[in-house]
């Protein structure tokens, strides 16, 4: 019974040793165990620190601004210094309510693409720094899987934008210039046409762009002038002078042109910017005025001579008459009549220099120019001419004008016949006229116009034509090109007076080879008044 | 027969966790404050026991109603201390089973004069499951070392106390059969088990991890 009892003692104690051991054993296994898996764990653990540091500091310090927030409500997770420097924010709460901010489209816009695609690109906001400035940022975000939230970049583009307001503006007042600006690189490519040059050259930027502007603005004669104005900034990196251009619908314009290179920022490519004033129309009117005051100058010179070659010859032609009485000789009586036939031609001559200076005031009556030109062409006719055709394109009721019948039968005559020796091998004599109310820039071509009404005749040939350099010289007196049939060089002198003591003009179109146009415009009247 | 010096000794450890416990208890986790309560309770006990040997009474059904407090107490500690639901759901049944068990040995079997060995072997089979169960969760998470881990020290102390005294304290009746001094010897285990054990939850409680 004893050893029994021993045995069991003994049992128990084993028992217990065994059970404590193997509770001990397995504690300091598992406790091993752990430590291996823990120390691996833990080298991952470092290595994520240590990952985590790195883009931490990535994060911390870069640039551009950086935050993570909840896309539902905007709740800023992270942030890092960059973006709250950007929004003028200290602390994150402060720029929770810089975000808060946004415009609400702009949220709902970003919210929409992030919930949509989970992901949006450079989304420019105009927004405020807390100290309430106005900022732009170009915002991009990318959700983050499965938490709800946004990973963002946000760039700060204020100073981009402001430039590109500037540009804007620069460029509206650019297109504001009534003068072409344009730009072309220095193969002579157009590089920018402001709406300026479109609407002096008709042709749109779209149509230009990348074209060159000789091909352009400049005719194959002309085309020289693109190229030693071309040659001239290359040089001496600017050019001014005047250029002939041809508008895109082939009328001719004249303009003054500035042109200067332009280096394209840091690089060494040169740009040439070119701006021009179409000056066509001041050319016109200086030539205008220039001729006007010529002829101004031509009438007073030539009326007083006349004038004082009428009191010569007055005189004479009296004298002559006189003696021719008393004479009794065949031969001297017809020595007399040469005297007293040259003076008066003299005479003649002289009134036709003092019409062209002063103009004759006659008596003025209304005139229907249509009627006035019928007996004017029916006189012409009876001439000797060859192979010539006469066509009218008359109305009887026309504008009255008011003038001297007399004189104005004297300008179109003149017209009629020099129109007619143009053509020493016939051809088409057209005599046509109109009543026209001169508008707007039309009204400019009317030297001293007291009227908008005119009724304009047209004497047309088809002659050899006046060549370009003479067509301001064919109203001064004695300038002719009949030399030989012995032209006075008076006929269109007179006409000119004439045409300007009544109030009106006289304009020429020629081409040499096609023929002439002569128009004479007079004031018409209203038949009610005088 | 006086009082062994040792138990006095044994009395004396229960305040090591108890002051650690309270001294940590506003940082502590749920599991270590229901702890640091199971010291107190055990403080009581040990006093109460000491107490009535003292003036020469019985004290075991100072032990049977303790036994269930402790076992619960710790049943609760690994609860809060595991992660997964299955596993709580498991430590909840086991408490139920064994307080069940108890209150069977109360009402019917126990009648307080001796120590009652079965329910002193159930409540240590109880107590060395729970934390077995405690340990494997706490070696499941290996993002913190177990040496870290209130957990792992407070399972391995009430696993060694647990392992070392279930078969002495179960089967009591035989060493007490053999003589006193066995039966003395049993005790001296039992009370070093229970300083080592006290000595671990210390440790437990001092664990700067809440886990």
């Amino acid at each position: 019974m004893q050893v029994t009892g021993i045995g069991i003692a003994w049992i128990l104690a084993i028992g217990s040793f065994a059970l404590l051991a193997s509770v001990i054993a397995y504690s300091v296994m598992m406790l091993h165990s752990h430590q291996r898996i823990g120390q691996l764990q833990r080298a991952k653990l470092d290595e994520v620190s240590r990952s985590e540091e790195k883009y931490r500091g990535l994060f911390d310090n870069s640039l551009a601004g950086m935050l993570k927030f909840r896309i539902d409500d905007w709740t800023i997770l992270d942030s890092n210094a960059a973006v709250r420097a950007m929004l003028g924010c200290t602390t994150q709460e402060e720029l929770q309510e810089c975000l808060l901010r946004l415009p609400e489209p702009a949220r709902d816009s970003i919210f929409a693409s992030l919930t949509r695609d989970g992901i949006v690109e450079q989304y420019e906001i105009r927004t405020s720094r807390r100290s309430g400035e106005t900022i732009y940022i170009l915002f991009s975000a990318r959700t983050v899987a499965c938490d709800g939230s946004a990973q963002a970049v946000v760039i700060d583009v204020t100073e981009r934008m402001r430039q590109m307001e500037k540009i804007q503006e620069q460029r509206a007042l650019l297109d504001h210039a009534q003068d072409a600006i344009l730009v072309i690189d220095t193969q002579g490519q157009v590089m920018y046409w402001n709406s300026g040059a479109e609407m002096m050259y008709g042709w749109t930027k779209e149509e230009v762009n990348g074209r060159r502007l000789d091909e352009l603005l400049y005719a194959s004669a002309n085309s020289n002038c693109f190229e030693e104005a071309m040659e001239d900034i290359r040089q001496f990196k600017e050019w001014n002078g005047e250029h002939r251009h041809i508008r895109k619908d082939g009328r001719e314009i004249i303009v003054d042109s500035r042109w200067k290179t332009v280096e394209r920022g840091s690089n060494t490519e040169q740009t040439v910017m070119i701006v021009s004033s179409d000056v066509s129309e001041k050319k016109r009117l200086e030539s205008q005025f220039i001729r006007a005051q010529k002829m101004e100058s031509i009438a007073l010179l030539t009326g007083g001579l006349a004038h004082d070659l009428q009191n010569v010859l007055a005189p004479i032609a009296m004298s002559a008459h006189l003696l021719k009485k008393r004479l009794s000789g065949k031969s001297s009586l017809a020595i007399m009549r040469a005297v007293e036939k040259s003076a008066r031609s003299g005479i003649e001559l002289v009134q036709s220099i003092l019409t062209y200076g002063r103009g004759i005031i006659g008596e003025r009556k209304h005139i229907q120019v249509g009627r006035m030109l019928v007996q004017v062409l029916d006189a012409v006719r009876h001439g000797q001419w060859q192979n010539v055709r006469i066509e009218r394109k008359l109305k009887a009721k026309r504008w009255p004008v008011s003038g001297d019948s007399n004189q104005l039968k004297q300008v179109f005559r003149n017209l009629c016949v020099n129109a007619l020796e143009s053509m020493p091998q016939g051809g088409l004599l057209t005599v046509e006229s109109s009543d026209v109310v001169l508008e707007g820039d039309r009204l400019d071509e009317a030297p001293n116009a007291e009227t908008s009404h005119y009724v304009l005749v047209s004497v047309s040939d088809a002659g050899v034509g006046i060549p370009h350099e003479d067509l301001d010289k064919i109203f001064e007196p004695f300038f002719t090109t009949k030399e030989r049939t012995g032209g006075t060089g008076l006929g269109l002198s007179v006409a000119y007076g004439i045409v300007k003591s009544h109030g009106g003009f006289i304009k020429v179109e020629s081409a040499m080879g096609s023929g002439t146009t002569f128009h004479v415009y007079l004031p018409a009247v209203s038949e009610k008044s005088d | 027969m006086p009082i062994p010096i040792f138990v006095y000794i044994h009395a004396a450890s229960y305040l090591v966790p108890t002051i650690a416990g309270l001294k940590r208890f506003p940082k502590s986790s749920r599991a270590i404050r229901i702890l640091a309560v199971l010291c107190v309770l055990a403080c009581i006990n040990v006093g109460a026991q000491l107490f009535l040997a003292m003036r020469k009474e019985k004290n075991y059904f100072i032990s049977d109603y303790y036994r269930v407090v402790e076992t619960s107490l710790l049943c609760a500690v690994f609860y809060f201390s595991v992660v997964s639901q299955k596993l709580r759901n498991l430590l909840v049944g086991m408490g139920i089973v064994f307080a069940l068990i108890w209150a069977v040995d109360v009402l019917w079997f126990n009648t307080h004069d001796q120590m009652s060995n079965g329910m002193a072997m159930i409540s240590r089979i109880t107590v060395l499951l729970m934390s077995f169960i405690a340990l494997q969760a706490a070696m499941k998470d290996e993002f913190l070392p177990l040496a870290e881990r209130s957990i792992f020290w407070v399972g391995i102390g009430a696993a060694i106390y647990s392992s070392g005294t279930l078969l002495l304290l179960g089967l009591s009746h035989y060493l007490l059969q053999l003589g006193p001094d066995y039966f003395i010897a049993a005790w001296h285990i039992n009370w070093a088990l229970l300083i080592v054990a006290n000595l671990f939850y210390t440790k437990g409680m001092l664990c700067k991890s809440r886990g």
